[in-house]
């Protein structure tokens, strides 16, 4: 059997929705817990974890698959943070209609929480948090508020608990 | 090019400080020329947390511009204590003032401060991050003695962690050629690799522990307090402290125009008999704060110049 048709076995096509592949082996899970999609989620979600991948780096990937899903912008900027480099394509009647791919994003506004307890987005003022990107690897982003630099574990931590 | 607020040394260029300080030593020689500069404008001070020379100076600036001044010096009895945000706090000063001079615990309270108001937000420092009118008032008085702003080597001494002058006199140090830092503390309280990281490429620095090693080859020696309250174990403190204290004996072996200075107020870094040598400069140093926020104050009430 070819990979092609191992994946094609494992994950089913959609007909509408979202795909997500080339995620880091292992990281789907942790996709799931971003995007908030549990056993409640009302339609078919589809994963295959550590599936070979020519394009990525360890020669494997994992994959998700979600009907009747659609990506706001933020879940679009949480996602660049946690699986950047990953492909989303937007489903639409079985076919391909957008492919983009994840990307760091370089201001990230209003999803993250500062660690400085004292930074003024921890008081009741009327404003939201606003980082921008320091440096990719290892993931440093900036308060724009307080100056402080968030790393990549708190990152982790704020996004999915841990 | 105008500056709105004044809330960070990292939103000013070489060419702005310039002329920020040259602004200043015309006040200086010739305070009655500017005389009625602020005449019927009104200063609102805000300060949510201690201070002396920097509420004092900006008065006293504002009273020698012609202006006058309303404002708090703690938040008790106001309704910030009742819970008023900051925001809202603003809302009310940029409708009863012309420009505001903020002092706050809080980080990032400037630029909360600067995106609701409507007149000049000035930040007379905030929490740990940055305290930029001091930094302006630092090298105003470095370039009178020294007579430039690049080509000097200066060590800035004690809690480099928490120390708000820190920052925005490493910042303002880095937009001229040729300086050089010697940030001097104890291990526990180095200068936060965020700091570090915005001056990185643009100036020299070195980190390390001993004083004693660079004061023969320094222009300028900044001290600043080293807090018993940052260290778990008093006998940390009480052994770093002492490693840090300026005495006529520290200073025996310094350049002939070295200088000392501190942004004050100092609890035992500077010993009592060196106000008296030539090289203490940390009261005239606080008296110029005087005439650089007159400048502070008439560039963002008039705009007299551009850059």
């Amino acid at each position: 059997m070819t990979d092609k048709q191992s994946k094609q076995l494992i994950v089913a096509k959609i007909k509408d929705g979202v795909v997500i592949d080339r995620i880091p082996p292992g990281r789907s899970l942790k996709v799931l817990t971003v995007l908030g999609i549990d056993e409640t989620y009302p339609a078919q979600v589809s994963l295959a974890i550590k599936v070979p991948s020519q394009k990525r780096p360890e020669g494997l990937k994992d994959v998700l698959k979600i009907a009747n899903k659609e990506l706001t912008q933020e879940e679009l900027d949480k996602l660049g943070l946690i699986i950047p480099g990953a492909a989303y394509n937007i489903i639409q009647d079985y076919k391909v209609v957008k492919k983009e791919e994840l990307r760091l994003p370089s201001r990230v506004q209003g999803i993250l929480k500062c660690q400085n307890p004292n930074c003024a987005t921890n008081f009741r003022e009327p404003i939201s948090t606003e980082f921008s990107l320091i440096s990719e690897s290892p993931l440093v982003l900036r308060c724009e508020y307080c100056e402080r630099f968030l790393g990549e574990d708190y990152v982790s931590q704020l996004l999915y608990g841990r | 090019m105008q500056i709105r607020h004044l809330i960070s040394i990292k939103h000013l260029s070489n060419k702005f400080v310039e002329k920020l300080l040259k602004s200043a030593r015309e006040m200086e020689a010739h305070p009655e020329a500017f005389a009625d500069r602020a005449k019927g404008k009104i200063l609102a001070d805000l300060f949510f947390e201690p201070s002396t020379r920097t509420r004092l100076s900006f008065e006293s600036a504002m009273l020698r511009l012609g202006g006058n001044m309303l404002g708090f010096s703690s938040p008790k009895g106001t309704s910030v204590e009742k819970g008023e945000s900051l925001a809202d706090t603003i809302r009310m000063a940029h409708s009863y003032a012309d420009i505001i001079v903020l002092r706050h615990y809080i980080e990032g309270a400037g630029r909360v401060a600067a995106e609701i108001s409507n007149v000049p937000v000035i930040s007379g420092g905030t929490g740990s991050q940055e305290h930029p009118t001091q930094a302006l008032l630092d090298l105003y008085t470095i370039w009178k003695h020294h007579g430039r702003f690049s080509n000097l080597k200066i060590a800035i001494v004690g809690d480099l962690r928490y120390g708000r002058t820190v920052p925005s006199l490493s910042y303002v140090l880095s937009l001229f050629p040729n300086n050089k830092i010697y940030f001097c503390s104890p291990k526990q309280l180095r200068v936060r690799r965020e700091v570090l990281s915005e001056i990185e490429g643009k100036v020299e620095y070195e980190e390390l522990e001993d004083l004693e090693e660079v004061l023969p080859k320094i222009d300028v020696a900044y001290i600043t307090r080293v807090q018993k309250e940052r260290f778990p174990d008093p006998q940390d403190y009480l052994k770093v402290r002492d490693s840090y204290v300026i005495t006529p004996k520290t200073l025996g072996n310094v350049k002939e125009s070295f200088i000392l200075l501190h942004p004050l107020p100092r609890v035992g870094e500077i010993s009592y008999e060196v106000d008296k040598l030539p090289q203490a400069k940390y009261f005239e140093q606080a008296k110029n704060g005087v005439y650089v926020r007159m400048a502070i104050l008439d560039y963002f009430l008039n705009y007299p110049w551009e850059v």
